[in-house]
């Protein structure tokens, strides 16, 4: 002990060095200004792209002036009363929504579970396996997969190699909303699963078991204790995967096949295609809209009270 | 009420539960004392069927609970950690066991403020644990695990966390709401003074085995083995061989004296035996007072200030260098014996335990 106090390790004396140096550089009356320093590079990424979306919501305003192709200078809601009125661009929209509730929703379903059996399992053979199995499609990118599914799932795929084989005739596997919904939770599981496993983890199992020695079976012990504890990580993960299928382009483009698309992929098809750079804009805005609306909502069911096991109202 | 027969538990290598055998009478406090890791914990949780146990039987009121999961047994637990819902108020965790359990709604109301109220927590009922003190939680955790009337109360230290004056407060009021209901306690604690001052019964507990199960008078006055001895209370122990054995109990030769103790059991001439001492029963003597049937000169090594007493540590070449504990417990004599310098001290025959060297484990 007195060694130590008379000659501090080589590490702390650096550490009082730079502290002193801090120190002269920074009066500490200017301290609160380090801080924020910290935040700057994510402070300019954020404002770049609040400028990005300034521009897009701008372009918005200016109808497409077929004589010259270019945007007129008028401004006007003329692109939003196209996306209200033409059929294509309800339709687009309406199957993102509800392609990205359902997959969020069996996704959900899904990585419970995995994310589960992750925290509670004892052996650390099984552990180790479940977390390789959970990165493993991370090293493949979206693109890739996809067409990993055409070969499986395509016309002349696996699968149909092996229907036709056994003499069944083939199936439309791919080029429908099913395949597109399909790729996508496979796509998102890992996420949910990663997103979720703090929250899972953070339920001592102490917690599951007292409510069983209480008198609960598993399956309440699932809905009063499990589920309400793992809320805040459950709304994480619902928001990810909701907020990333709905602006999805890779997977409804391939899987897809033009047949089925989803926002992203009428916002390019403006872009790109028909070069009407305000319609796309306006169908961008309409995402970010409707999107930071369906955040706020879930947001909102996590600020509510955790589930209230009847009565208690005074 | 309890009977546990036999059990073991097995993880892997290690037998955490081995061949433990232990019965609790109805209204009993019994706890279980036993150093971190000894295997109460798991002992508990098979009680309370959170385990399946490896080998062995648990009966409550004479029926076998092989087959019965824990939902089903009448058990209240108050865990290591307490295990309260984060989620719900005070209240609501009190309301818990009766909802699952199906009480009526009148009854569920007038059950959560009487156990409240026996807590001592009224008006605290809506306040989630978060906002509740450390002492305050664990009134919640008895509050939840006894509201629903169990037959059965299992408590795993969970006195272990908080300081040590709110812990003997606590240990008193355990011991008030339990005597007020009445009903059948099992606790787990590594701390000899709580189950001393709790208990109707002690069993103590090392490496998965129980060692001793009696009353905590014999337990401390009357240690089965080594462990036990020196698990209670400040002990000196050191080794002996013995000379002769009577009725009356060994006499044992240790470095050049020979002495007369006490042994639950009879020894053979020349066997090597562990003599444990109690440093409450070590006299420090003045010149001239003798009244003790073994003396023996010391040197101080250390002197230990504990505020009511002074501990002093001492080397007896008269026994082989063995190093003793011994209490200085009088103020009115002011004694104060320097590091080094040379006393004086004694114990009776009935206060040294003789036990056979346990096999190295
Ligand atoms: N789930 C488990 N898997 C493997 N080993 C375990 C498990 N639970 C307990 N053990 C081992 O069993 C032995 C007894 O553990 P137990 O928790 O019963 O001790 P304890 O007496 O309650 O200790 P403490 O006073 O520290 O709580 C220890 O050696 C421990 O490492
Ligand atoms: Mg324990």
């Amino acid at each position: 002990m007195a060694s130590a106090q008379s000659a501090p390790s080589l590490f702390w004396r650096l550490i009082d060095g730079l502290e002193a140096l801090l120190r002269r550089l920074v009066p500490p009356k200017r301290r609160g200004v380090t801080g924020w320093l910290f935040l700057a590079p994510a402070l300019l990424l954020v404002g770049i792209l609040a400028v990005g979306l300034g521009y897009i919501i701008e372009y918005s305003f200016h109808e497409l002036d077929i004589a010259t192709y270019r945007l007129k200078d008028a401004y006007s809601l003329g692109n939003y009363q196209t996306l209200i009125e033409r059929p294509v661009y309800r339709n687009v929209l309406w199957r993102s929504l509800l392609g990205a509730a359902l997959v969020t929703a069996i996704t959900l379903f899904f990585a419970f579970p995995y994310a589960y059996a992750m925290t509670r399992t004892r052996s650390a053979a099984m552990r180790k396996f479940l977390l390789i199995a959970l990165f493993l499609p991370f090293f493949i990118g979206q693109v890739v997969r996809a067409y990993g599914w055409l070969i499986i799932l395509g016309k002349q795929g696996v699968i149909n190699a092996m229907l036709a084989g056994l003499g069944l005739g083939t199936l439309d596997l791919i080029y429908n909303y099913g395949a597109v919904i399909f790729g996508l939770i496979q796509y998102m599981l890992p996420f949910a699963v990663l997103l979720l496993l703090p929250a899972l983890a953070a339920i001592p199992e102490d917690v599951e078991m007292a409510s069983e020695g209480l008198g609960a079976n598993w399956v309440s012990t699932f809905r009063h204790v499990v589920l309400p504890m793992a809320k805040p990580g459950l709304i994480g993960a619902g928001i990810v995967v909701f907020t990333l299928t709905l602006t999805d382009f890779a997977m409804p483009e391939i899987l897809g096949g033009g047949t089925t698309d989803f926002v992203a992929s009428a916002i390019y098809d403006s872009f790109f295609q028909i070069s009407n750079a305000g319609l796309g804009a306006a169908l961008s805005v309409a995402l970010v809209l409707i999107g930071s609306a369906f955040v706020a909502l879930f947001f909102s069911i996590a600020g509510s009270t955790t589930l209230d096991i009847g009565g208690e109202k005074k | 009420m309890v009977d546990v027969r036999q059990i073991s538990r097995r993880f892997g290598d290690t037998l955490a539960v081995d061949d433990a055998t232990l019965s609790v009478r109805r209204g009993d406090f019994l706890t279980i004392l036993g150093p971190s890791g000894c295997g109460k914990t798991t002992l508990l949780r098979m009680i309370a069927g959170f385990l399946e146990p490896s080998g062995g039987h648990i009966l409550i009121d004479g029926k076998p609970m092989d087959d019965v999961p824990a939902h089903r047994r009448s058990i209240g637990m108050v865990f290591q950690k307490l295990a309260l819902f984060p989620h719900m108020t005070a209240a609501q965790n009190v309301a818990y066991p009766l909802k699952m359990r199906r009480f009526e709604r009148g009854e569920i109301a007038a059950r959560v403020d009487r156990f409240l109220k026996l807590v001592r927590l009224d008006g605290l009922g809506s306040r989630r644990p978060h906002e509740l003190s450390g002492g305050q939680q664990q009134r919640v955790a008895i509050a939840r695990a006894l509201s629903f009337s169990p037959d059965l109360l299992l408590l795993d230290e969970p006195l272990s966390a908080l300081d040590k004056k709110l812990r003997e407060e606590m240990q008193l009021e355990f011991r008030r709401i339990q005597q007020e209901l009445g009903v059948t306690t099992i606790n787990v604690t590594h701390d000899q003074r709580e189950a001393l001052v709790m208990s109707d019964q002690i069993v103590v507990m090392d490496a998965g085995r129980i060692e001793q199960d009696a009353a905590p008078e014999d337990v401390y006055q009357n240690p089965s083995t080594g462990f036990v001895a020196r698990f209670l209370g400040m002990t000196s122990v050191f080794s002996g061989i013995v000379v002769s054995q009577t009725d009356a109990g060994p006499t044992i030769r240790v470095g050049d004296r020979e002495m007369h103790g006490r042994a639950g059991c009879a020894f053979k001439p020349d066997d090597t035996v562990e003599c444990a001492l109690r440093a409450e029963q070590i006299r420090i003597l003045e010149a001239g007072d003798d009244g003790c049937d073994t003396q023996v000169v010391a040197t101080v090594e250390q002197r230990i200030f504990e505020g009511d007493r002074v501990v002093y540590q001492v080397r007896v070449p008269a026994l082989a260098d063995a190093t003793l504990y011994a209490f200085d417990h009088d103020p009115l004599q002011h004694r104060r014996h320097g590091v080094n310098s040379t006393i004086t001290i004694g114990w009776n025959a009935a206060d040294l335990f003789a036990f056979p060297v346990e096999p190295a484990t």
